[in-house]
């Protein structure tokens, strides 16, 4: 007996051996509905903008959503699996004429109309300085690079327009509000979150894009066919689908989504919904087909690695090598190493069935023949038990969930982030923290320590900084409007006035500094990287603030302040941690 | 022959060694930089003072608790040493540089850097814009920190004398490249447009980073000139292929291609690196050769006017003429006997030099090394990595290259990245005066690395080898550390081309 959602799943994988679909939503059965769905395609289909530009990374679902709009909202029938590159159609609907064009930039210059012939034919109502009437809607799909290069080298033929659209393509803090003025909505995709739940202006909203994609892929009926099959008892996919559901209690998506909200504040990659589907049909649909499963049998060794808390760290692509820095099996953590070394976890629950599993290799391992076989056994088996403990442990052992969650950092800079907390008190914190981090504390109320000189050598001296005269805030960019789910990926240390002296802080640059070191011994930690950072900071800090005094610190901890007034100086001795 | 290339093959009796790199404090360069520069008459200098009485000028200048005088004193002087002498491990790397009174502790007369200052000196004042920023910029202000302020009232404090030493001729031949003189030039202008905008110690540091950088790209151009010189009798500095106007180096066949590995993982691209490390070993090597094979050539010149007279001996031969000399029937019989007299105990730098000829005489360390890295494989001994570095004056944190962690790498060294990115952010005003930043993209400023200083990142580039390809995947890396170093701000799959944002920001009148 197979599924045959299976391998439709499976080709929603861009990573699947087997080949892939483009998009999600060109199977109906999965189709994920956003904000952008829910509040931006009815004021599309009301004629508000003369011209849609749908700006994202690939696999955000730009061309997607154009689709979709086609195809359900304005009835075209369109064969979604012909390759929609560089593709232009005309679509009337009431009484209005829309045209949509999708991934110019993909489009080969050898073809009839290149990626630049395509924009200047598409443009052509947004030449020059007087625009006329528009013949029809325009609404296209292109990245952001390229409608930035295509606005720079043509801006002599659209002067206007690369005025109004360049400002809501600023990287950091795009501002929509000219190219609104002239009915054109640029929607960036890169500033919507899949993770986390949602900040709006009005506060938070449960559940996210992720919850919803999870809610699809583990509905019920999808998996009904699986029941009658002769594999039930011992199918990885059908178990990992299972404990994922939200319906079975488990913790397994709640943690995954904590993972994942911490992977999202490092802010170094932008999870596109392609990703994120991808990640979850790697992990707990896997790439094997039921027919494989099914003839394999119930062998341990086989089974072991198709467990999703084995499969989620092993993506391939830049995803999978940022995600595999996070793995929770790199976590120190002596109590829970204590657990697994009585066995504790697979016997209190033996009719499990990864601790079937486990619990068959563990007595198979006296039957291998090779040290080192043995070895990297045992070290399969250890980190696929943590990693399993970490996903599973019951919502009473959350603490101890938590040792293993590589942040230690996570609930503070969450709250802040999501705004259920204020940010006072991490900023507090945070000025603490780089005093502690240079190696200089005083008694001083409201005076934050920096140095230039590494805090390793005998004498350094130190600057004081007042800090009143800096905030933390959460940066919302105007852009985020209603179209977009959003969460902040850092926080923001400024000056109040001076904004040029600032520090991002993602999770990473907080964890640092609170902590000075990572919980993942294996991984790299960019430590010397994140010094770097600070560097930037404290030079800017140097240069652009007034320092009539400063420290030195000898090596036996003696400080002495050093002052300057009028012509004149004053040196006196403080006692460090008075 | 020009006097610059045998001033080069002169000073190598003692080894391959640029003047300047690896074997003196930078500070000092710059210090006597800065002296050199100031344009008051007539010219005084600080006269030696000890430390301890440098302290008690202090303490006279600071309120203090009478009964704190002694450890203010203790105190002090550590300071004064790490401040204002540069008084690293017991190594007096000093003075530091920060005004020309504080660089004017430095005694010309006892100072010898093998003609690094002046190299500079007269590379820079060339210039006049350069000429007048060094000037100002060392002379008072009135915005320093207190710190700052401090060294600078301590060295107005302390007893003066008339020095006496001669400048150097401003106008003498500077370097033996052309191109690379625009480049400091360039670079000099570059890191000035910073001057009010970072704090002294801060663009002391610059400078500093300027010095050694460039003393690295000069050291491969040198060595590659040579080189060329001996093997094919081109001299490029007389056929530069550099344009006139060029503020880089780009088309010089000169700059030695560093593959840089920015990553700490990849082993292909490690490979690459090695190869490229093999290959500038092996340019080393040749280039002692070629300058005692030059200066083997000078002598058999000097034998045979006095012997011979022949009119192929020439009083002054020009490098070509010297090369020509090869060809002479009697050469190979004149090297035989040298290589008898060598042995009836002759003087040293005979010796050295016609050893260098012999393959077995060839200097045990450079011997050994090419023995290892004929194998290729990534050795992990420390002693070799810090040998292979001390040789080519790389290492120490900043640098071209530097290893990594033990592991046998290369690596861009933060500080490098950093200091590159400020050099490589700053544009010209419509006058022509580096004043204001600009973003860049990641792939601009690869470029940048590989037209001015043969640093090769990676990435495919006009003109390029398709074999680089493999280095493509450095450039992720590199982006994904600029990332945490707060370079780039975009997630790093969001961008085809990153922008680079200037840590410093100069903002334009």
């Amino acid at each position: 007996m197979t599924n045959p959602n299976v391998s439709k799943l499976q080709r929603l994988n861009y990573s699947s051996p087997r080949g892939n679909d483009k998009s999600i939503n060109h199977q109906i059965d999965f189709f994920v509905e956003t904000y952008l769905h829910k509040y931006l395609a009815d004021e599309i289909l009301d004629a508000k903008y003369k011209l849609v530009l749908i700006t994202g990374c690939s696999g955000d679902g730009k061309t997607e959503f154009i689709q979709w709009l086609e195809t359900e909202k304005m009835g075209e029938e369109l064969d979604l699996s012909e390759k929609p590159i560089g593709r232009v159609d005309w679509i009337e609907y009431g009484d209005i004429l829309f045209s949509t064009l999708y991934d110019a930039e993909m489009t080969f210059e050898e073809e009839e109309q290149g990626p630049e012939e395509l924009l200047h034919d598409n443009l052509d109502d947004f030449t020059g300085e007087d625009w006329p009437e528009p013949q029809c809607f325009r609404i296209f799909s292109i990245t952001r690079d390229h409608l930035r290069q295509f606005l720079q080298d043509n801006a002599e033929d659209y002067p206007k327009l690369n005025r109004v659209i360049m400002p809501a393509l600023h990287d950091m803090d795009p501002d929509p509000r000219p190219a609104l003025k002239e009915g054109i909505l640029v929607v960036d995709l890169t500033f919507r979150s899949v993770v986390g739940d949602i900040l709006r202006e009005d506060g938070l909203e449960e559940g996210c894009v992720y919850t919803r994609v999870v809610e699809k892929m583990t509905d019920k009926m999808l998996w009904k066919p699986c029941e009658k099959c002769e594999a039930y008892s011992f199918c990885p996919v059908r178990y990992n689908m299972e404990t994922l559901a939200p319906r079975s209690g488990k913790p397994v998506a709640e943690r995954l989504l904590k993972l994942l909200t911490a992977f999202h504040y490092r802010r170094i990659f932008h999870l596109t919904l392609r990703d994120i589907i991808s990640l979850l049909v790697h992990s707990f649909v896997t790439d094997s087909s039921c027919e494989e499963i099914i003839e394999e049998g119930a062998n341990s060794e086989k089974l072991f690695p198709l467990f999703y808390f084995n499969r989620l760290f092993t993506l391939p692509g830049t995803l999978g090598i940022l995600m595999d820095e996070l793995d929770i099996a790199a976590v120190n953590s002596p109590g829970l190493d204590e657990r697994l070394y009585s066995g504790e976890d697979v016997d209190n629950d033996p009719e499990h069935l990864p601790n079937m599993v486990i619990k068959d290799m563990l007595d198979g391992l006296e039957y291998i023949e090779t040290p080192l076989a043995v070895r990297q056994t045992k070290r399969l088996l250890r980190v696929g038990r943590k990693r399993k403990l970490f996903f599973e442990y019951s919502r009473e052992d959350e603490g101890l969930a938590m040792e293993l969650f590589p942040y230690r950092t996570f609930d503070l800079f969450d709250a802040v982030a999501k705004k259920r907390e204020s940010p006072g008190k991490l900023f507090e914190m945070i000025m603490k923290a780089i005093s502690k981090r240079e190696g200089l504390e005083l008694n001083e109320k409201d005076r934050f320590f920096f140095t230039l000189d590494s805090n390793f050598e005998n004498i350094a001296t130190y600057y004081a900084g007042d800090a009143r005269d800096f905030e933390l805030i959460v940066p919302i960019p105007k852009t985020v409007s209603g179209h977009r789910e959003y969460l902040p990926g850092y926080l923001l240390l400024r000056h109040r006035k001076d904004h040029i002296i600032d520090l991002r802080v993602n999770l990473d640059v907080l964890e640092y500094l609170l902590h000075g070191t990572f919980r993942l011994p294996e991984k790299p930690d960019y430590i010397p990287e994140l010094r770097h950072r600070l560097r930037i900071f404290k030079e800017k800090l140097e240069t652009e603030l007034d320092l009539p005094t400063f420290y030195i610190r000898s090596e036996n901890k003696q400080v002495a302040k050093v002052s300057r007034s009028g012509l004149t100086g004053r040196i006196d001795f403080i006692t460090e941690n008075e | 022959m020009r006097s610059e290339l045998k001033r080069y093959y002169d000073v190598s009796y003692e080894g391959f060694r640029l003047p300047g790199f690896k074997t003196m404090s930078l500070y000092k360069v710059l210090a006597r930089l800065v002296q050199l520069f100031h344009e008051g008459t007539p010219v005084y200098r600080l006269k030696a003072v000890e430390p301890d009485k440098m302290v008690e000028i202090l303490l006279a200048e600071l309120q203090h608790d009478e009964n704190a005088k002694e450890k203010a004193r203790v105190l002090l002087r550590k300071w004064l040493g790490k401040r204002l002498l540069l008084e690293r491990e017991d190594q007096d790397m000093g003075p530091n540089p920060i005004h020309y009174k504080t660089a004017s502790m430095l005694d010309a007369a006892t100072f010898d850097d093998e003609g690094t200052s002046v190299l500079f000196y007269r590379i820079l004042s060339s210039d006049r814009y350069l000429r007048r920023a060094f000037h100002r910029y060392f002379s008072p202000r009135k915005d320093d920190n207190a710190e700052e302020e401090l060294l600078v009232r301590l060295a107005t404090r302390l007893p003066l004398e008339v020095d006496e030493n001669p400048k150097p001729d401003a106008s003498g031949e500077a370097s033996i490249c052309p191109a690379f003189e625009r480049l400091v030039i360039d670079d000099f202008k570059r890191v000035f447009a910073y001057a009010d905008s970072v704090s002294r110690g801060t663009f002391v540091g610059l400078l500093e980073n300027l010095v050694g950088l460039h003393l690295a790209t000069y050291e491969m151009l040198v060595t590659n000139i040579v080189n060329n010189f001996v093997k094919r009798s081109f001299y490029c500095p007389e056929k530069c292929p550099v344009a006139e106007d060029a503020g880089d180096l780009k088309g010089c066949h000169c700059v030695d291609g560093v593959f840089a590995s920015a990553d700490r993982t990849l082993e292909s691209v490690c490979q690459v690196a090695v190869r490229s490390f093999v290959s500038k070993i092996e340019k080393y090597r040749n280039y002692q050769y070629n300058l005692a094979y030059l200066r083997k050539l000078e002598q058999f010149n000097a034998d045979g006017r006095e012997y011979l007279k022949e009119q192929e001996f020439k009083l002054e031969p020009t490098p070509q003429e010297l090369l020509e000399l090869r060809e002479h029937p009697d050469l190979r019989s004149w090297f035989e006997a040298e290589a008898m007299i060598l042995s009836e105990e002759e003087t040293n730098g005979r010796r050295i030099s016609f050893s260098m000829l012999d393959e077995a005489k060839i200097d045990a360390g450079v011997r050994h090394l090419s023995k290892v890295l004929s194998v290729l494989a990534p050795k992990k001994d420390s002693e070799y990595l810090h040998r292979l570095e001390r040789l080519l004056g790389y290492g120490d944190g900043f640098g071209l290259l530097s290893s990594f962690r033990g592991s046998f790498m290369y690596y861009l060294s933060d500080a490098f990245l950093g200091f590159t990115i400020m050099l490589a952010t700053v544009e010209k005003n419509k006058s022509g005066r580096y004043d204001h930043s600009v973003n860049m993209s990641l792939g601009d400023f690869c470029n940048f690395l590989r037209q001015r200083y043969g640093v090769n990142v990676g990435g495919r580039y006009k003109g390029g080898n398709p074999s680089q390809d493999i280095l493509e995947e450095n450039i992720a890396i590199l982006h994904r550390r600029l990332f945490y170093m707060g370079y780039v701000l975009d997630p790093l799959n969001r961008p085809i081309n990153p922008t680079i944002r200037p840590n410093i920001v100069i903002k334009k009148d």
